[in-house]
């Protein structure tokens, strides 16, 4: 029944809204874009209650998968659902040691490989910042996400939301979330939608500060 | 300016010119070269002390990534709980020697910290430090804290993502200074200043020079000035500290020295200089003293040699110095030596000029004269000998100058080995002043020694010597009348046969009566000389006839020349042509009479009176080449014949050199003159000259006529040479008939003439004229009486 509703409600809103799927570029300074940007639309609820499509039983349910490939997280960003469980498999043959200091969702996978680590239950939404004792190189991050459509910027930079809702995304108010908009990288930002192209996607232009690599064991001088 | 000191001058100028060119040349490169290598010097300081910085920093950054890496650590700060930070932070900051740990947020608040001076709860000092670790991960900056320094380090600590900063700081102590002082050898002060420190600093100086190396005024790069060099300057480099960031105030490291550190040995460079220079001009001075003294040493023996020279004293070459000298002293000695030898030798030749004579050898007049002045003011008694050549004239004229020069020698030579002294007093004369007393016949002697042959080139000269003596004071009593009467009894001895003559007193009346007869007959041939002046003259022509026997007729005259001088009154012929003969008149006074002859027999001519004249020649006339000429010359202008001119000469002239006298009389003889032998038989004729004597008449010496009519003897000899004449077919005259008895005994024997005062004595023209007149008359009359 409900499952027909939604399917009445994604009919209507199609037959209303033909071709009012939203798209989003998301874009630096610089006007590159910028993959890996999370946009959430937080206020979805209040706009429109009945279409809390995304958080269903099933899909908070479903175990999110946040792979270690090449001592890499693959994905770097990963959204899932506050309360939803995510495995952390080794793909590599070294093996890893995850940890997140990111508080309450603080935890720490000591030294596995392959399938050997239980799948963790978020429960907290929030930044969770991935890292692996000994692999500095391999930050990932769990967005969890409560009450809210949330997207991930591709390659391109382009992220698009059902036009369903594309309501919310009219009131031109997102919330945003990159690595780089903090020093602390979890940090998330409002952003008002202003800025259209000619192609009708909006262009959300994000501030990012340079990522921080302490490869050189030189800082440069300041000053 | 003496040699001395020029040499001096240029030594010590060239020694001090060097020296303050090396001087100023050193003084320049040096300072340049100093101000080069403090520059040299601070840079490579700097450069040593950025690399240790960077080392440090490079360093801390390990020490510091370590530890934020630490996943312990992340733990601990992940823990958020203060002390449990505070712990982990004392725990790994002494695994690494840190003083300093604190931990801050990210956004600079102090979370932590080991360091009191940080306390928990305070912000960071600098916020703006903090952004750049956040933006950079990490920062490296320097921290001045209760008077210290830090260098520090905030590193994030990432979890992966950042958490927060935790601060790791070292101090930099004395240590490190010192380290760094002695890497670089200079002093190393660090200073830092910023709002809240007021300039904090840490330095390997003493405290009292800090501020004078922070507030340096002498920069390199201005140069330095030696000469406003304060040993209390600082020669300082200010460079801020590479790789450390500070956001306010600045971070200077200053490397600095004492200007004195560098200029010590510079200075001591310096005074080595100036001591080797003076050291070189010493030295320079004591060579240049010894050269110039090497140089002027023998010349001042030079100057004292000339010196000497001057004053006419030779030294010995060996009395030089003979110390070192040049080659061209040695040679300038040389040829002071050799000017000394020539001096020397001219002086002596002139000396020797001076005093002897250079013919013979012997002293000169005016040595002998000093001489004998010595020993007349000694009142001396002593004799004075005149040798005189007789007819040197002659030996001159034979053999040419240089022999009689040579027999001068020879005779000098000789008259040197006798006992006095000896001068020639000139010409042939020679005088010598014998030591002992001589008597007459010890000069006899001498002059046989003397006029021994003279062997000359091969040949044999004979001397005949006349001998005049005085004795002196008795003879004269001054050099004076010495001489004129040694000359005077010289003459006299001339004449004398014995060629000797010791002067008697009265001798010098008769020679300035001779002097006077030569003097007034000068005049009296001046005057005769000049034309139609016969009247004034004071010579005179008287003629003496000469009586043909055969014929009974004066046919010739004699002439004979007549002096009565107005002041010495009458001087007979016998007197004055001798003198006239010595004295080169007789040509003259014979020229006066064949022309005054030869006017006569023109003007007699015109009273229709021809006779001959014979006119007295003397032997000086017969070698005086231009009396033919005139006789010819005067026959000419007055168209009288030779045959009315006849010539006499003595026999004892013509036999003093016969083949010449016949050379002249042939030249006479053949002009057409006759020629007559006077004064026969007294010349000790010899008989091959005469048979070959170019002469036409004989006159007998009136010696032999005078008494003819008494003397056997005489007679004897008359008749001879009349026969003697007869048979060389000679012309016969007899002079000195004075009576009849010897005119009678001469007609007898077949004389040709006659003459004499049974005749006539001499008579003047116009008396003779008289005569011939009277004569004819009487000729018959003589005759038969």
């Amino acid at each position: 029944m409900r499952k027909i509703a939604g399917l009445l409600c994604v009919f209507f809103c199609w037959q209303s809204f033909v071709f009012a799927e939203v798209k989003i570029q998301v874009l630096d300074v610089e006007g590159n874009p910028v993959p890996n940007a999370v946009i959430s639309l937080t206020n979805i609820k209040e706009l429109k209650p009945e279409l809390n499509v995304l958080s269903s039983e099933s899909e908070t349910e479903q175990v999110a998968v946040m792979d270690q490939v090449d001592s890499q997280f693959s994905p770097q960003v990963l959204i899932v659902k506050s309360g939803q469980s995510v495995v952390f498999p080794n793909s590599d043959q070294v093996r890893h040691h995850v940890y997140s200091f990111s508080k309450p969702n603080d935890f720490e996978i000591r030294l596995y490989s392959g399938n050997q680590a239980e799948p963790l239950k978020f429960e907290n939404s929030g930044i969770v910042v991935l890292g692996c004792n000994i692999h500095d190189q391999m930050v990932g991050y769990l967005y969890v996400q409560n009450d809210e459509v949330a997207g991930i910027s591709d390659q391109n930079g382009y992220v698009v939301f059902d036009e369903e809702l594309s309501a919310s995304v009219q009131d031109q108010t997102v919330n945003v979330w990159h690595s780089q908009l903090s020093s602390n990288k979890t940090e998330r930002v409002t952003q008002v939608l202003s800025e259209k192209n000619k192609d009708s996607v909006w262009i959300l232009r994000l501030d990012l500060i340079p990522e921080v690599k302490k490869v050189s064991r030189k800082f440069k001088p300041r000053y | 300016m003496t040699l001395n000191f020029r040499i001096f001058k240029l030594i010590g100028g060239l020694v001090t010119a060097s020296s303050l060119a090396i001087l100023v040349t050193v003084w320049l490169t040096g300072i340049s070269q100093i101000s080069s290598q403090v520059s040299k010097d601070l840079d490579v300081g700097q450069s040593v002390i950025e690399r240790v910085f960077d080392n440090r920093s490079s360093l801390l950054f390990s020490t510091a990534d370590v530890l934020t890496a630490d996943f312990g650590f992340k733990q601990a700060v992940a823990s958020r709980d203060q002390y449990t930070i505070e712990s982990a932070l004392k725990n790994h900051g002494e695994r690494i020697s840190a003083d300093l740990m604190v931990l801050l947020s990210l956004e600079g608040e102090t979370l932590a910290s080991t360091f009191s001076q940080l306390a928990v709860g305070t912000t960071f000092t600098d916020k703006k430090l903090v952004d750049n670790a956040v933006e950079d991960g990490g920062v490296i900056s320097m921290l001045s804290l209760g008077g210290k320094l830090y260098q520090i380090i905030l590193l994030i600590v990432e979890a992966p993502n950042p958490l927060a900063i935790a601060v790791v700081g070292f101090e930099i102590n004395n240590k490190l200074i010192n380290d760094l002082k002695n890497i670089t050898k200079l002093h190393v002060t660090i200073y830092s200043s910023s709002q809240e420190n007021n300039g904090t600093y840490i330095s390997s100086l003493s405290e009292e020079y800090v501020d004078k190396a922070i507030l340096a005024e002498v920069d390199t790069s201005e140069g330095l000035n030696p000469f406003t060099y304060n040993s209390e300057q600082f020669v300082s480099q200010h460079f801020p500290m590479k790789g450390i960031t500070v956001a306010q105030g600045y971070v200077d490291v200053i490397l600095s020295e004492r200007i004195s550190y560098w200029f010590s040995s510079f200075y001591q460079l310096l005074i080595d200089i100036v001591l080797i220079g003076i050291l070189s001009m010493v030295l320079a001075i004591l060579l240049g003293l010894i050269f110039s003294h090497n140089i002027t040493k023998p010349l001042a023996n030079l100057v004292l040699f000339a010196k000497h020279i001057a004053s006419g004293e030779y030294r010995k070459k060996e009395d030089a110095d003979q110390g070192t000298k040049t080659q061209e002293i040695s040679r300038l000695e040389e040829a002071f030596f050799t000017m000394q030898e020539d001096i020397r030798n001219r002086e002596e030749t002139i000396e020797y000029h001076a005093k002897y004579d250079l013919v013979t050898k012997l002293f000169n007049r005016y040595e002998i004269t000093d001489l004998i002045k010595k020993r007349l003011a000694a009142k001396d008694v002593f004799e004075v000998i005149s040798f005189k050549v007789v007819g040197f004239r002659e030996v001159n004229n034979a053999f040419g100058y240089d022999s009689g020069d040579a027999c001068l020698e020879s005779l000098g030579a000789r008259i040197q080995l006798l006992d006095g002294s000896a001068a020639r007093l000139g010409g042939s004369e020679i005088l010598w002043v014998p030591v002992k007393q001589l008597v007459r016949s010890d000069l006899d002697n001498i002059r046989d020694e003397l006029e021994e042959p003279h062997i000359l080139k091969g040949l044999e000269i004979r001397l005949k010597l006349a001998i005049g003596h005085l004795v002196l004071p008795k003879d004269a009593s001054t050099v004076e009348y010495l001489f004129r009467n040694l000359s005077i009894a010289v003459q006299k001895a001339e004449d004398d046969p014995t060629l000797y003559q010791c002067y008697q007193e009265g001798m010098e009346q008769e020679y300035l009566k001779r002097l006077a007869i030569l003097r007034e007959l000068e005049i009296a041939l001046e005057q005769g000389n000049q034309e139609g002046s016969n009247d004034a003259c004071e010579l005179d022509m008287f003629y003496q006839p000469k009586l043909h026997l055969a014929t009974n007729q004066v046919t010739k005259v004699e002439a004979l020349i007549r002096w009565n001088s107005k002041v010495l009154g009458f001087v007979p012929p016998d007197l004055f042509i001798p003198i006239a003969e010595k004295a080169g008149l007789i040509n003259e006074l014979t020229q006066w009479v064949i022309t005054r002859v030869v006017g006569d027999l023109a003007r007699w001519r015109e009273l229709g009176v021809h006779i001959c004249a014979a006119v007295n020649l003397s032997v000086h006339d017969l070698t005086y080449a231009p009396l033919i000429e005139h006789i010819q010359t005067l026959l000419d202008e007055n168209n009288i014949g030779t045959d009315l001119i006849e010539f006499e000469v003595t026999e004892s002239d013509l036999m003093n050199d016969p083949k010449k006298a016949i050379l002249q009389l042939d030249a006479l003889k053949a002009m057409g003159f006759a020629l007559a032998m006077d004064d026969f038989g007294t010349g000790y004729s010899s008989m091959s000259y005469l048979k070959n004597m170019p002469v036409t008449t004989l006159k007998i010496d009136k010696s032999f006529v005078l008494n003819l009519h008494e003397n056997i003897d005489d007679q004897t000899i008359v008749q001879v040479i009349i026969d003697l004449a007869k048979r060389f077919d000679l012309e016969l005259v007899a002079e000195g008939v004075e009576n009849e008895a010897a005119l009678q005994m001469l007609k007898t024997w077949g004389c040709d003439y006659i003459q004499g005062y049974h005749i006539s004595k001499p008579v003047d023209g116009n008396t003779l004229l008289k005569f011939l007149a009277g004569y004819k008359d009487n000729a018959e009359k003589l005759f038969d009486a």
